[in-house]
């Protein structure tokens, strides 16, 4: 979801709860309005019909206006009719009406960037190939269309299925050789569609051409990260890209030159990013892989390459460079920045936030404040003591770069969830919904239905020391995270803990402390 | 009772009829005068009319009177309701013309929304302060005609057309305007640093 649907979304909750409720009176006024009519009904006397006199000339008349509509009809029918529908997108996206003779009956923008295009051009009654010629032209001359972004998006709808075919290669044609003159090499996608309820009803939600929306559609289809509303959002440029990228197949869209990418930085520039944040080389690497993809509204490289027994995973900016996501994993010396053995031969400080350690659990470690602090600043900015909470969740992740501490907590009456800045300690959201009784009389969190009648858990520490006695665990665990989650009625402790340069995961019912599931990795 | 009734009558819906259809089978049930449907379409609508009727009028207890008088008209013209897919513009073309009468009735333009506009208290730090803050400031940063379709677009589920239609301006309009006035909403909240 995009920042402009979060905004509409706050905004219809706000309306909603400031909503007054005036049914009563509703009522009221209509028992009063039912009586006033009652009272005041007029009566109604139909019209007398009229009498109509024919005469001969009457009749005479008839018959030629009959031959004038006659004749009418089928000039209409030649130059009135639409016969086929073709449309441009670009990111403009605009369609047009043609008639059996190619005259072009109407042009209509579909979209903000659209009408920018037209800029008050009348279009109508110019043949198609002219109207072509000028929406081309006005695209380039705004900027829609250039050596950054060269692709289009050719949709022609006919019910004469042949007629499509050749008109979708002749616009294609015609489009190619335009961009041409303007020194472009074009990237070009053509198709044939006939109607289609549901491609309709997709189009007319995300206000995009029906032809758009059948790419869309195919795109999507073959990939369950992309979702239609984010990828119809995007220039056909950057769908073309991603087309590529995820070798996607396309048939029924006919495909030719390339996408340009120039708007974009280059696979090296995004290697030579990653590789220096990384501590290593471009030329030490073993292997490594690079894709353009589309996340959370933004054009992104992902990639992944390997060191020195590392391997490294990055998710960049496309446009800008800047690092979203990381994550290295690999055998590391403990707690020291010079360290010997799997440190890449070329990295002398490995990232702060990566760096493992057998440092205890809660204190702090590489410069984070550890989840104590962070439990204790949620605590005081909540203005309650440990007394009067059950804690739910204490964790540590990354989001764009920055170390997050989870600490989530319940009182008697609420539900606390911060979000604590792991480096600064500073508080970056915090969320508090009211706990009501529900009708089996124990509290639940608002909002989500979930009930933790907490008296009969076994606590965190118990399930702790469950799970280090399957593992054969006897000395201290770092770096624990742990979460009270409800799965279907049941609660169950899911925790995270290091010993010894090996990664723990369990699952533990919370009830009878028996272990539900456990997987142990390296770190 | 009736206000259980019905909440019932919502709930046993089948989930695949969409909000049209679901709208249009009420306006036909009303248009026989029953007040179950209307209450129905009342629960359904309610904040659909009340935010587009207070974007007009302003004022809190004229936006009231004005959704009286919808639903009022609605229940007396439900008959004349044709069904074309587009019971949400029927209704607040209803709501519009309501407050138009009722801004002329009060011979006066109000400028100002009758809105708290007090900063939430320190540890208020609910969603639904948030939310409350998304709506004062919309109100108080963007144009008059600039708010009508950023709450009709966020609160009625109505198609950039069917505002312009409803509004009576064009298209190319109402989609230039609505992508401005997100922008300024967005830059003005930057600039209070919300969450």
């Amino acid at each position: 979801m995009n920042s402009n649907e979060l905004l509409e979304q706050r905004i219809a909750r706000a309306v909603e709860a400031e909503t007054p409720n005036v049914w009563d009176k509703i009522l009221l006024r209509i028992e009063e309005e039912t009586q006033n009519m009652t009272q005041d009904a007029a009566l109604v006397t139909p019209l007398a019909p009229k009498r109509r006199a024919v005469r001969t000339w009457l009749r005479l008349a008839s018959a030629m206006a009959a031959v004038l509509v006659l004749t009418c009809v089928c000039w209409g029918y030649v130059n009135l009719l639409p016969e086929s529908t073709v449309n441009l997108d670009v990111n403009p996206s605009i369609e047009l009406v043609m008639n059996r003779s190619e005259k072009v009956l109407s042009v209509t923008p579909l979209n903000e960037d659209a009408v920018q295009i037209l800029d008050g051009m009348d279009l109508a009654n110019t043949d198609l190939n002219v109207a072509v010629n000028a929406l081309i032209g006005s695209m380039v001359k705004n900027g829609y269309l250039s050596e950054l972004k060269n692709s289009i998006l050719i949709t022609v709808n006919s019910a004469d299925s042949a007629k499509s075919l050749e008109l979708q290669e002749r616009l294609t044609e015609e489009v190619n050789a335009l961009l041409g003159g303007y020194e472009l090499e074009g990237a070009i996608l053509s198709q044939t569609v006939s109607e289609d309820e549901r491609l309709q009803g997709l189009a007319s939600e995300h206000e995009i051409s029906l032809g758009k929306a059948a790419l869309v559609d195919l795109l999507v289809s073959q990939d369950e990260t992309l979702d239609f509303s984010s990828v119809a959002a995007l220039p056909i440029n950057d769908i073309n890209l991603l087309i590529a990228a995820k070798n996607a197949s396309i048939e029924g869209i006919a495909s030719s030159g390339s996408a340009s990418s120039a708007s974009y930085l280059s696979a090296q520039e995004i290697r030579q990013i990653a590789c220096t944040h990384a501590g290593v080389t471009p030329e030490s690497l073993t292997a490594s892989e690079i894709e353009f993809d589309y996340e959370n509204g933004r054009m992104v490289y992902e990639t992944e390459f390997h060191c020195n027994g590392f391997e490294f995973e990055y998710e960049i900016d496309a446009m800008t460079g800047e690092i979203l996501r990381y994550h290295h994993m690999g055998n590391r010396p403990v707690g020291n920045a010079n360290g010997n053995g799997n440190l890449p031969s070329n990295q002398t400080t490995p990232p702060t936030q990566t760096t493992p350690s057998n440092e205890s659990t809660s204190s702090a470690t590489n410069g984070t404040i550890g989840l104590d602090k962070a439990t204790e600043l949620a605590l005081a900015a909540a203005g309650v003591s440990m007394d009067d909470i059950v804690l739910v969740k204490q964790a540590c992740y990354e989001k764009n770069g920055i170390s997050i501490c989870d600490i989530i907590f319940l009182s008697d009456t609420c539900k606390y969830t911060y979000h604590i800045n792991a480096i600064t300690g500073d508080v970056e959201a915090q969320y508090r919904n009211e706990r009501h009784r529900g009708q089996n009389g124990h509290h639940n969190a608002g909002g989500n239905g979930r009930f933790y009648d907490t008296s009969s858990f076994i606590g965190i520490d118990a399930a702790l020391s469950a799970a280090c006695s399957h593992a054969g665990i006897q000395g201290e665990v770092s770096r624990l995270e742990w979460e009270l989650d409800e799965d279907d009625g049941s609660y169950n402790y899911e925790l995270e803990f290091v010993y010894n340069g090996m990664q723990y995961e369990y699952r533990i019912d919370a009830l009878s402390g028996s272990i539900l599931e456990w997987d142990i990795d390296e770190d | 009772m009736l206000f259980l009734l019905a909440s019932m009558e919502v709930e046993a819906l089948s989930v695949r009829e969409s909000q049209n259809e679901f709208l249009e089978r009420l306006l036909m049930r009303i248009a026989s005068a029953d007040t179950d449907a209307l209450e129905a379409l009342y629960l359904a609508t309610k904040s659909s009319v009340y935010g587009f009727a207070r974007s007009i009028v302003k004022q809190r207890e004229q936006a009231e009177d004005v959704m009286q008088e919808t639903y009022v008209t609605i229940f007396l013209s439900a008959q004349q309701y044709r069904a074309q897919g587009k019971p949400m513009a029927w209704i607040l073309t209803i709501v519009r013309n309501q407050s138009l009468m009722k801004l002329r009735e009060a011979r006066h333009f109000v400028d100002d929304y009758d809105i708290d506009v007090s900063q939430p208290q320190q540890d208020d730090f609910t969603q639904r302060s948030l939310d409350r803050m998304v709506l004062r400031t919309a109100i108080a940063v963007l144009a008059e005609d600039e708010w009508q379709i950023v709450s009709l677009h966020s609160l009625s589920g109505l198609k950039h057309r069917e505002i312009a239609e409803l509004l009576g301006i064009p298209l190319s309009t109402t989609l230039s305007k609505y992508r401005r006035a997100l922008a300024k909403l967005q830059k003005a909240l930057k600039e209070e640093t919300i969450e």
